[in-house]
């Protein structure tokens, strides 16, 4: 049996020392051992993107590394990404109605940050190459697209909006000062008919907090999967 | 996944022997988005992974040596795309290299995994095939430099000895850019292997190279020896030469095209990659 590995890093801004196993995938150790379950696990071949973090200020496929290869290296995931408050793209998501089961947009965050990171006024296509390796099953992407579109345009890629700074009327706090807003009727808060709302849930898809199945630990379940072959035709 | 045992050696030296001591148990793992979806299907079950991304003595760089362009090991995709030697003097590199997977695998993948993965639908092996890319191969007993359209022997199958390790690309240096082109055919445009790929290169002399992927287990060539290169030639005389020139490619149906399909778009996509190929070597002549 091969022997365990001690690796250094650092996760989101946090020095950490893990023992792993050689044959230990970086996504399994982020989810199981660290309790960091905004990257998903789906295709598991690097083709979906919903494991996507950043290594050293690159986008990757957790899915893809070993988690030996990351000793040595700072990673950021959705947990990190707005660790103060949410950031304005979390916030343009949200206002664009970009999140809808919200499975792939932790990994559809990371893609887009790390665009507006490195390419802050991106043209359409750039968007849209830069988010070709995340899949959303709910086909959301045009929305995706509005919400970097305008985080670009306002300039304000970078920086956080605290808890207490968050709009909590449906209209997000981030965006072009010049830009139409839905001002959602004050008097009666209930009363949404012809205003934005913010998706129920949504803040917490945004943030990587949302429970998916996958995501549900419950140590003293007893779990069984079954596995059927299909009937065959003789001949 | 299976266990294994894992080194991350500093010296070349240290990885040769380890890699002379595990023979064909050992795997080489670079960017590892080929070899890690590998050791989760258990279509991998090396005893060793050798990291070769920390090995000081493997480059990861990409720097003109005399005659070639050699680009190290640890050189990923997304630094041969951004590369200005390489946007200079082979941009058909640059469009393969930015083709592969997305962003994710790019910033991982390296362009000497690409090549030692062999698998025929590879985006990157037709433009090294048709620029007349070399490997060098390290091992403790030296180092040899080979073709890497021998290199690669089929799918999935290269001609790497026990205890060696590919330590870099070498493209010969051309006198002008390259003109070259690559084209492909995917079922979608991103994130997709090639259905069809084809890099067409008209070096110095005159001569036209195809090198064509995912139509047979390993990179399919055809040269012309130079009224391609030929401006004067008419399109329908070019027609009629890349009508006649790939008539022994004989590829398979398959989850994403049928024979009869490949057939056709080899015509198709040599006629796109080869007018490109023209237009780049006229531009690089008025510069030169």
């Amino acid at each position: 049996m091969p022997d365990d590995c001690s690796i250094a890093l650092t996760i989101n801004g946090e020095a950490r020392t893990l023992r792993v196993q050689p044959h230990d995938v970086l996504l399994d150790v982020l989810r199981d051992k660290l309790d960091l379950r905004g990257p998903k696990e789906c295709c598991s071949v690097g083709e979906c993107g919903a494991c996507t973090i950043a290594v050293d200020g690159r986008t990757v496929n957790a899915c893809l590394m070993l988690a030996v290869e990351a000793a040595g290296t700072s990673i950021v995931t959705i947990e990190g990404l707005g660790k103060r408050g949410t950031t304005p793209l979390q916030e343009a998501f949200l206002k664009h109605g970009a999140v809808q089961c919200g499975f792939c947009i932790p990994g559809m965050l990371m893609s887009a940050q790390a665009l507006l990171d490195q390419h802050p006024d991106p043209d359409d296509d750039a968007i849209r190459e830069a988010l070709s390796g995340n899949l959303c099953r709910c086909a959301g992407y045009y929305r995706m697209f509005d919400a970097v579109r305008e985080v670009a345009r306002s300039g304000a890629a970078a920086g956080t909006t605290s808890p207490s700074e968050r709009a909590d009327d449906g209209v997000a706090a981030v965006g072009d000062a010049e830009a139409p807003r839905h001002e959602a009727p004050r008097r009666n808060r209930d009363f949404v008919v012809g205003s934005s709302v913010k998706r129920f849930g949504g803040l917490e898809r945004v943030s990587g907090t949302q429970a998916f199945l996958a995501d549900i630990a419950c140590p003293t379940c007893c779990t069984s999967s079954s596995s059927r072959s299909m009937p065959r035709a003789p001949g | 996944m299976n266990s294994f045992d894992y080194l991350s050696p500093l010296k070349l030296d240290d990885a040769l022997s380890a890699l002379q001591e595990y023979g064909p148990e050992a795997r080489v793992l670079a960017g590892g988005t080929d070899l890690t979806v590998a050791l989760r299907d258990g279509k991998a079950k090396p005893r060793l992974v050798l990291d070769c991304k920390r090995i000081g003595d493997v480059s990861s760089g990409i720097e003109l040596r005399g005659d070639h362009l050699a680009i190290g090991a640890r050189v990923r995709m997304v630094d041969v795309a951004s590369h200005p030697d390489i946007q200079r003097l082979f941009p058909a590199l640059v469009e393969a290299a930015n083709v592969v997977g997305s962003f994710q695998i790019r910033n991982r993948a390296t362009l000497v995994g690409n090549a030692c993965n062999a698998s025929p639908a590879a985006d990157t092996v037709p433009v090294l095939v048709a620029c007349g890319a070399r490997l060098e191969l390290t091992g403790r007993g030296g180092r040899r430099v080979m073709p890497l359209v021998d290199f690669i022997q089929g799918n999935r199958k290269i001609a790497l000895e026990r205890g060696e390790m590919v330590t870099a690309v070498h493209l010969p240096r051309p006198a002008n850019p390259v003109g070259a082109a690559f084209e492909r055919m995917t079922r979608r445009r991103g994130v997709d292997l090639a259905t069809v790929n084809v890099c067409c290169a008209i070096d110095d002399a005159g001569v036209t190279t195809f090198a064509f992927g995912a139509v047979a287990p390993k990179p399919f060539v055809v040269r012309e020896p130079g009224e391609l290169a030929d401006t004067r030639t008419t399109a329908s005389r070019r027609d009629a030469i890349l009508d006649a020139l790939f008539t022994d490619v004989s590829p398979i149906t398959d989850v994403r095209a049928s024979a009869d399909y490949r057939r056709a778009m080899v015509q198709v996509l040599a006629g796109r990659a080869h007018g490109r190929a023209i237009q780049r070597r006229t531009a690089g002549d008025r510069h030169a």
